[in-house]
């Protein structure tokens, strides 16, 4: 308000229009109004964090949570709970599981296990056509057409919650940390895909079929998990 | 074996005597722990280097959240990989199944829509009940069990069974079994039909009736009334009480009358589903601490003091903390003197919710405030339900007189619903005049015995290598399973042998913490409590849930 009742920047005191502006970082401004960076803390992303906006006027309680308790080793920063919690009698254990599970003790190696026994059964099998090349691409489009259809397509969760539907629409992807971006396990599951395409693209001997098909799924998978494409639908595709 | 060296101004090594470093380190953590000097640790470990070493490594294997007398475990990774593994199972059963023949049982039409209803919406999300159908069901044999006689020390379970694989269930009235009851809330052992309290209670109803028929503040307040919110406030060391017919209203109806969009309220991770409500009812400002952790706590309330009102930036009106005695699903006792210390730093207003602490806690059966030696007149409202301990139902909360009387005359639950029968509010009096004197009755020793009995089943439960949360003198023993589909099996097992246990998973705990719960009661003999300790015995090699091995297991014989 300041600097419009004043007329503006150059009305400051011992300034004139010449000389060279610069703002309380040092940092020269030509006189574009420059927006300022509010602090960010790490691990949760401004636009999805609940901490950061404020909504009093619906009457709903904000809570914003301690950090979890499942792998602490893994989340150091204060992750915010969900804006609305549910009521169940004697304590609420968990509102959403979808939102936290991945990051439970033990679940990436379950993961990666479950993968790895899939991918040797696949390799057992005595059928010609199941060449080390056709089994490694078999294994990487298909662990990415099952991620893709429950983490990208899948919407809401398997079980009842009490928060009056708010991830009704969400995909398990959105659902998870609460949205908050660039978490240890939204990590764990974009470099997945990549580290198999590696994988396949060495066994293929980088053959151009295996290509195609290798690079078309992997790009089915990664660009959902894009953060500029939180709650996005192309075309209205698998909105309701 | 070391040589302990000389360290001055120390009570623990007599000079004369050789103690490996082993044992120098559990002395010294036991002083740590019992008289909280925690610079004696400081000064040992500089002068005995190999000792303080010993000192900074954690306590157990497996990685656990210290809060100071409770040591929270967590699951082995191989356990945490069966679980997920159950579960997966489950649900791609469950997937499978229900692509094929929709949800519901085979051969059924459990349709989303009601009949000839064609174009209308659905009524309910079909997969949001997935769990309930795939999960849930398998399991809902363990839950709902219908019993046919008081919940005492023991309790007549009748069997229920499902001809349709957990859709429908039908109740076998022939079939009925005692068993020792481990699953009701029942401290004090008042849940009984006959004695002093049952023959006040009944007595009563001969003047005055069953029912008051009208408000509180209508027509609706009787002689018993008044009378049970003196002995309330007597009881507690407070100036009044106000009562009400339900616990769960009591916090719910009367949060939002002390709180509004004004204050700031800091409250415990676990806090019950009443507190949460009543809160988000107030449209208070609630931020959120982790369980039972002061430190925590203190960075929270500093942070959101300095922060302001959400949009304004304006001081709070007014700073509540709100915690729970004893935490139902845990079996932690609250860290009273901390949180106090905390209170009276940044003059906070404490709002202590007792529903499993009152009657049960303390030497004198008073809460938690007695178990700390505290000064009940530092507690701004003391909450608590009579449901527990005294075998009876309604809520209180008891504080200094003005707050009262803003109660009675704003609160919601005494305006609307009808009043405390007799009966209950008799039961009540006597229950609580037989604590306060020894004369009068056996409240006393019930306490007694309860503290006892608690005392002992952690401790032999322990020493079976269970894993077993929450503080040592707190009545609620959470046995941890950690895997959804063990519940099953240990309260089928238990059932046989004739223990009645209740299996807690999700949604009331998180989804990989799945637990049974006993509640000790004083109408527990010693000889029920060993015959648990042993059927737990017997179970849990085959069921592996010996989750707790070797690390500083206590196997010194148990004295009752």
């Amino acid at each position: 308000m300041d600097q419009f009742q004043s007329g503006g920047r150059t009305a400051k005191k011992g300034r004139s229009d010449r000389e060279e502006r610069r703002d309380r970082r040092g940092q020269l401004n030509e006189g574009k109004w420059t927006k300022t960076k509010l602090p960010q803390r790490k691990g949760t992303h401004r636009l999805t964090d609940p901490a950061m906006t404020w909504d009093i006027y619906h009457g709903l309680a904000y809570v914003v949570g301690g950090a979890f308790n499942l792998c602490s080793t893994c989340l150091e920063s204060v992750v915010p709970s969900p804006p609305l919690l549910m009521m169940m009698p004697g304590g609420h254990g968990n509102e959403n599981p979808n939102t936290n599970y991945m990051n439970g003790r033990g679940f990436w190696i379950f993961y990666l296990l479950v993968l790895g026994g899939v991918h040797i059964i696949l390799l057992s099998v005595p059928v010609s056509l199941f060449s080390v090349a056709w089994v490694w691409t078999l294994t990487h489009v298909g662990h990415n057409a099952i991620q893709f259809w429950f983490l990208h397509w899948m919407k809401s969760h398997p079980w009842i919650t009490f928060d009056q539907g708010s991830n009704r629409r969400l995909t398990h992807w959105e659902q998870i940390d609460h949205g908050v971006q660039y978490t240890p396990t939204r990590k764990f599951l974009t470099i997945l895909p990549i580290m198999l395409y590696i994988l396949a693209s060495g066994y293929t001997r980088y053959d151009k079929i295996h290509f195609a098909i290798n690079t078309l799924s992997l790009a089915s998978v990664l660009i959902p998990k894009l953060p500029w494409f939180h709650k996005v639908r192309l075309f209205g595709i698998n909105k309701y | 074996m070391g040589l302990a060296r000389n360290v001055e101004n120390s009570d623990l090594m007599i000079k004369d005597t050789i103690r490996t470093i082993g044992q120098v380190t559990e002395i010294v953590k036991e002083t740590w722990r019992s008289q909280g000097d925690h610079l004696l640790a400081k000064r040992v470990a500089q002068a005995m280097p190999k000792v303080g070493k010993r000192l900074r490594k954690k306590t157990t294997s497996s990685p656990a959240r210290n809060y100071g007398h409770e040591d929270l475990i967590q699951a082995p990774w191989y356990m945490r990989f069966a679980g997920y593994f159950c579960h997966f199972m489950l649900f791609a059963v469950g997937f499978f199944r229900e692509s094929i023949w929709g949800h519901g049982p085979i051969n059924s039409e459990l349709k989303i829509c009601e009949k000839n209803r064609d174009g209308y919406s659905p009524m309910y999300i079909g997969f949001e009940g997935f769990y309930i159908r795939n999960v849930f069901r398998r399991l809902a044999h363990c839950f709902r069990t219908p019993i046919a006689s008081a919940p005492g020390g023991e309790v007549d379970v009748l069997e229920h069974y499902s001809e349709n694989a957990g859709w429908t269930f039908n109740i076998n009235q022939n079939h009925m079994k005692t068993c020792i009851n481990f699953g009701s809330y029942n401290y004090l052992g008042y849940a009984q039909t006959s004695g002093p309290c049952t023959a006040a209670a009944i007595q009563s109803i001969q003047t005055s009736g069953l029912t008051s028929s009208s408000a509180r503040q209508e027509l609706g307040t009787l002689s018993y009334h008044r009378q049970l919110e003196t002995t309330v406030s007597e009881f507690l060391g407070k100036e009044d009480a106000i009562t009400f017919g339900m616990g769960f209203a009591t916090n719910v109806l009367n949060i939002p009358r002390l709180m509004d969009k004004r204050t700031l309220v800091i409250s415990d991770e676990k806090n019950h589903a009443s507190l949460i409500l009543g809160l988000r009812l107030s449209g208070a400002t609630v931020r959120v601490f982790q369980h039972n952790n002061p430190e925590h706590l203190e960075r929270v309330l500093r942070k959101a003091m300095l922060h302001g009102q959400p949009r304004t930036r304006r001081p709070f009106k007014k700073v509540f903390i709100v915690v729970e005695g004893v935490y139902s699903m845990e079996g932690t006792i609250v860290r009273l003197p901390e949180i106090m210390a905390i209170k009276k730093k940044y003059k906070a207003y404490l709002y202590l919710d007792e529903a499993h602490s009152v009657g049960a806690m303390g030497p004198n059966g008073r809460g938690v405030v007695d178990y700390y030696g505290l000064n009940p007149k530092d507690i701004d409202i003391m909450m608590g339900t009579f449901t527990k301990s005294f075998g009876s139902a309604g809520g209180y909360i008891a504080g200094s007189k003005r707050l009262i009387d803003h109660l009675r005359a704003n609160s919601q639950a005494n305006t609307y619903p009808t009043s405390m029968s007799a009966p209950v509010a008799n039961q009540i009096i006597e229950a609580m005049k037989q604590i306060m004197d020894k004369d009068h009755g056996d409240g006393m020793e019930r306490v007694r015995v309860l503290a006892r009995n608690s005392k002992y089943i952690r401790r032999r439960l322990k020493q079976l290598g269970l894993v077993v949360y929450g503080h040592d003198d707190s009545p609620v023993v959470p046995v941890m399973l950690f895997v959804t589909t063990k519940i099953s099996y240990l309260l089928g097992e238990m059932k046989k042998k004739g223990i009645a246990l209740v299996g807690v998973g999700y949604p009331a705990t998180k989804i990989s913490h799945e637990r049974s719960r006993l509640c000790v009661s004083s109408s527990h003999s010693k000889e029920m409590l060993d015959y648990c300790v042993n059927a737990f015995d017997e179970i849990a090699d085959k069921m592996n849930i010996r989750y707790n091995r070797g690390a500083h297991l206590d196997m010194s014989e148990v004295q009752y």
